[in-house]
């Protein structure tokens, strides 16, 4: 298939983080998986690195 | 049967390690992925495919201490990590986009072996093929609107300004604060109006060219940068030959001399529009 970047310079752009993390953070799942924050001994491995980020800095909200 | 394509340039990234996923698709190995070997993916590892039957997988070795981010580092660093596989995974979920159908994987999905990923594949091929199927020749697009301050004041209610009782003393405090208060009301109702009527007519005119509407949490913070406050923050999932049409007929709805925003992102994977697929028998 080909690339089909839109008009008016839209999609050349380098990607902006929050469009970015709005998509893999929030859906782009195909798998099912909870929160799981080592991989040891886990048959699968999901890692919500928002949730990671909030918990570094739980007084401060997530940056996106 | 699970067959791992490793570069030969690459011998020690083995299969034996934790591997990260980043997309699934139904072409053939050599269809997607690295032709020249040369594409890299999360810490800069080099991407491979990892193929079950009729459906293969793009994956990369990945070190543990990649994935146990857990407070190891200040914000700003792990925000410059995240920042890091999130562009490393969206670029081999685009390379593979660029030629097939895809199911992205959400981030830092990790399994821990290459025998797992064989695993998962077969496991799923039924549900991944059936997703596949549905996706196939859609893509998604990234519509978002802002309203911002008219570029120009116009009106005695588009502002109230604060200083306004200092300027002008009037003769009485307490009727000039009620006019305030009212005013205020007025521009705040004229604007939630405005906000209504852009969000609905963006809505309106990209959903006459999709098959299929996400919303996403409005961008607020520090990482969002626009031309307003965003009002609105949309996926929609669109056929391929549809994307400028609805780029066309979105655009239509800014005016941003009145403060009406519209950006357009994409056309993405459709990472939005993925249902999570399961595993079937184990």
């Amino acid at each position: 298939m080909e690339d089909e970047p839109l008009p008016g310079g839209v999609a050349p752009r380098q990607v902006a983080l929050i469009d970015l993390l709005d998509r893999l953070l929030a859906s782009g799942a195909v798998l099912t998986g909870d929160l799981v924050l080592s991989i040891a001994d886990v048959d699968l491995v999901h890692i919500d690195l928002r949730a990671v980020i909030r918990s570094i800095e739980p007084d401060h909200p997530a940056p996106w | 049967m699970t067959t791992a394509q490793l570069p030969d340039d690459h011998p020690a990234q083995g299969p034996g390690g934790p591997v990260y996923l980043y997309a699934v698709t139904a072409a053939r190995p050599g269809e997607v992925g690295a032709p020249g070997g040369h594409l890299t993916g999360v810490a800069d590892a080099p991407v491979r495919t990892v193929t079950a039957g009729d459906v293969t997988a793009l994956v990369s070795s990945v070190e543990p201490r990649h994935i146990e981010m857990v407070g190891q580092r200040p914000q700003e660093a792990e925000l410059a990590w995240l920042e890091h596989v999130a562009r490393a995974h969206n670029a081999v979920v685009e390379s593979a986009f660029r030629e097939t159908t895809v199911l992205p994987m959400r981030i830092a999905t990790v399994h821990p072996s290459e025998d797992s990923v064989g695993e998962f594949l077969r496991k799923s091929a039924e549900a991944i093929h059936a997703e596949l199927r549905r996706l196939d020749g859609l893509v998604e697009v990234g519509v978002k609107a802002y309203r911002a301050a008219p570029a120009a004041a116009g009106g005695p209610t588009t502002s109230a300004p604060e200083s306004a009782a200092t300027e002008t003393p009037p003769e009485s405090p307490g009727r000039a604060y009620l006019e305030q208060r009212r005013a205020r009301r007025r521009a705040r109702a004229d604007a939630d109006r405005d906000i209504a009527a852009l969000v609905r007519g963006v809505r309106d005119a990209a959903a006459g060219h999709a098959v299929d509407q996400r919303a996403h949490r409005l961008q607020t913070g520090e990482l969002a940068e626009g031309p307003g406050e965003n009002i609105a923050n949309d996926a929609w999932l669109v056929p391929r030959g549809a994307v400028h049409a609805l780029h066309a007929a979105v655009t239509a709805c800014a005016d941003p001399a009145a403060g009406r925003h519209v950006e357009v992102t994409g056309p993405w994977a459709p990472y939005s529009f993925v249902r999570p697929v399961t595993s079937h028998g184990g």
